[in-house]
């Protein structure tokens, strides 16, 4: 399990998932704020993003 | 009869006569040695004991045994026949098991010692109704998990007493030795970074130089208290990883010194890996948009009477970190997530976070921990106050989350109070994650939209919350079993929900409802008891019901459901309303007055509405 500060979320290299969106109401500001998250097998997530293995 | 300090009843007064009903008031489940009882002129065939069936966990004391003696004695032959007996002892079936710090023998540490005690694998589980620590120092805790922090050296003994409904109870102990630190470095304003450290008049300046120096176990830094010092740059890792038994700050100070970070992102302690029996103690932490630590693989964390001002994130753990404890802690204005936790014997205690840009506590893992009086309030709409998640390995279970008050409101910018205040499900799809024996008691959740939401959680008991909101958004389920959340989830198994009450009010068009099953099939064993809804106005449910099947696997009884409020006409709330309703959103379905619920579904029973 890592975490990504870009994208404010929690993913596992391991079956490509992140962790959940929040609230996913369309009038939540928070949610509509963050960037999309991609795919890790297609995009790597940049060095700095990243915390430290388990 | 008396009871010993081993918790054995000895019956020494035995009734005797040739009647041979007899009356005690200890717990029917005990094994009685029939030996030590003999009767005149005849032979016991069979001892029995009856009790009236009852909640022992409602009425647990003085509830009438009789004991059942059956002889081979005729009515006729009774006379002048006597019942004497020997001193009969009753032992209890109980068994204490005290697990420190994940099972050692014996702890001997430098102090200020945190000790996480483990009591939940005493047995039987079903019949304690009671977990009582006594420290050795004059402190005292209940529950199945404690969490204690020894500051004066010392020795001492600290018990563990567990009690049945009957009153019964047994103890175990263990010794915690907290020895005194052998070196002190000094920190100081008009100090001199060139000069040892090693007292007050040779004290270090900088929190930069203090924190360079690569420590030994054993080692204290004294921050002067109530002094501040900048923090320019962040620690260097090779100062903070693998590094053992070292205090920073000061223990048992009434003044905290104050570190003021200098950066504004990054982290203060970065790559903070396998420390061990680490403390940091009366420290307060400008962090100034930084993150304090992300500790990985270490175990005995301590943060003591720490506070942090403005990080981006606060208190991180992470890679099944064993044993962290944050006690009378606090956490002000983040912008990330406050407390963050993949960890075994995780102890949160006395300490209050407040106001976050995020989730306030988001944690992933917590395998065994405790999680008492603490405050969780203020997260930003679409976080969470309080989240606790699930893994396969390590998973979730045996926390104890107790006595606090996790509180929403309407963040900046939202006319909603926060959507979901305590989430207890998994977080990521497809990963089996499992939550098992959670108790969630006494704590008060108040002002959010749902304010319990539950997914994959078995074996757990939810006892006597309160849960007050003012919500005027339409569509409030304010208790949800069965989250899904866009991950797959299983159901619930084996929950309690008794004597919580719930008071909502100004619900003005829309629908509240108590408890929702929903999601998905296959829950089972969970009980609803006891529970009180108070509403005021709006259309009310007690009780929701995705699909007929979830009625499958729902115990419901002896609940109260009322209406407050003075103005008759937002009061639509009686005998005769729409309590239950199975299917439609929140409006639609199938809805039933208590009554014909009742006729339904056979739930309900004793359940009244006012």
């Amino acid at each position: 399990m890592k975490y990504s500060v870009t994208y404010d979320a929690y993913y596992e290299d391991e079956g490509d998932l992140w962790t959940e969106e929040g609230c996913g109401e369309p009038d939540c500001k928070y949610c509509t704020k963050r960037p999309s998250r991609p795919s890790l097998r297609t995009q790597a997530v940049k060095e700095e993003d990243e915390a430290y293995d388990d | 009869m008396r009871v010993d300090g081993d918790s054995k009843i000895v019956i020494s007064d035995f009734y005797s006569g040739c009647n041979l009903d007899c009356t005690f008031d200890f717990d029917p489940d005990f094994d009685i040695d029939q030996s030590a009882f003999s009767v005149t002129g005849g032979e016991i065939l069979s001892i029995s004991l009856e009790v009236d069936s009852v909640d022992m966990l409602i009425k647990p004391i003085d509830e009438i045994v009789n004991i059942i003696i059956d002889t081979n004695l005729e009515d006729g032959d009774f006379s002048g026949v006597s019942v004497s007996v020997t001193e009969v002892t009753v032992e209890s079936n109980l068994d204490p098991v005290m697990r420190i710090d994940g099972g050692v023998d014996q702890i001997v540490k430098f102090a200020p010692v945190p000790v996480f005690f483990e009591g939940h694998q005493s047995t039987p589980r079903e019949e304690i109704v009671k977990y009582e620590w006594d420290f050795g120092d004059g402190a005292k805790a209940e529950g199945f998990n404690a969490a204690h922090v020894y500051q004066a050296p010392g020795t001492y003994t600290a018990t563990l007493t567990i009690s049945d409904a009957a009153g019964n109870f047994e103890t175990v102990e263990n010794t915690v030795i907290a020895t005194k630190r052998s070196t002190v470095y000094y920190v100081k304003n008009a100090g001199n970074d060139n000069a040892d450290g090693l007292s007050y008049e040779t004290a270090w300046r900088t929190a930069d130089h203090a924190f360079r120096k690569r420590y030994n176990l054993g080692d204290e830094v004294l921050f002067t208290p109530g002094e501040t010092f900048k923090l320019e740059n962040p620690v260097d890792l090779s100062s903070f990883s693998n590094i053992y038994g070292v205090l920073f700050g000061a223990n048992n100070s009434s003044k905290p010194a104050t570190i003021n970070v200098q950066f504004d992102s990054g982290y203060v302690f970065p790559n903070a890996r396998g420390m061990s029996d680490i403390t940091f103690s009366n420290l307060i932490f400008n962090m100034n948009g930084s993150t304090l630590m992300q500790a990985t693989r270490g175990q005995s964390i301590l943060f003591l009477d720490c506070i942090l001002n403005e990080p981006y994130q606060g208190f991180l753990m992470q890679g099944d970190v064993k044993g962290f404890f944050i006690i009378r802690c606090g956490i002000n204005h983040s912008t990330g997530i406050q407390l963050y936790s993949t960890g075994s014997r995780i102890a949160i205690l006395d300490s209050k976070f407040n106001f976050s840009e995020n989730h306030i506590a988001y944690l992933e893992v917590v395998n065994v921990g405790v999680i008492v009086n603490n405050t969780f309030a203020y997260p930003t709409f679409g976080r969470h106050a309080f989240r606790l998640c699930g893994r396969e390995k390590p998973t979730t279970n045996n926390v104890w989350i107790v006595g606090n008050k996790i509180t929403g409101w309407k963040s900046p910018g939202q006319t909603r109070f926060n959507w979901m205040l305590v989430h207890i499900a998994p977080n990521v799809p497809g990963k089996n994650q499992i939550i098992k024996n959670i108790h969630f008691k006494y704590n008060t959740i108040r002002n959010g939209e749902t304010l319990l939401n539950i997914g994959n959680v078995e074996d757990s008991e939810f006892r006597e919350n309160l849960l007050v909101t003012e919500d005027t958004y339409t569509g409030g389920r304010r208790i949800i079993i069965g989250s899904k959340h866009h991950f797959d989830t299983r159901p619930c198994k084996n929950c309690l929900f008794t004597k919580n009450i719930a008071v909502v009010t100004k619900v003005d068009e829309g629908v509240t409802s108590l408890f929702s099953i929903q999601n998905y099939p296959g829950h089972s064993g969970l009980e609803f008891s006891e529970n009180t809804l108070l509403c005021y106005g709006g259309l009310t449910r007690f009780m929701w019901f995705e699909t007929p099947d979830m009625l499958n696997g729902v115990n419901s009884h002896h609940n109260h459901i009322g209406a407050m409020g003075q103005d008759a006409q937002r009061i639509d709330l009686d005998v005769d309303s729409e309590l239950f309703q199975i299917g439609g959103r929140f409006v639609g379905g199938l809805r039933y007055t208590l009554a014909e619920w009742q006729d339904s579904c056979s739930l309900e029973e004793g359940t009244t509405v006012e």
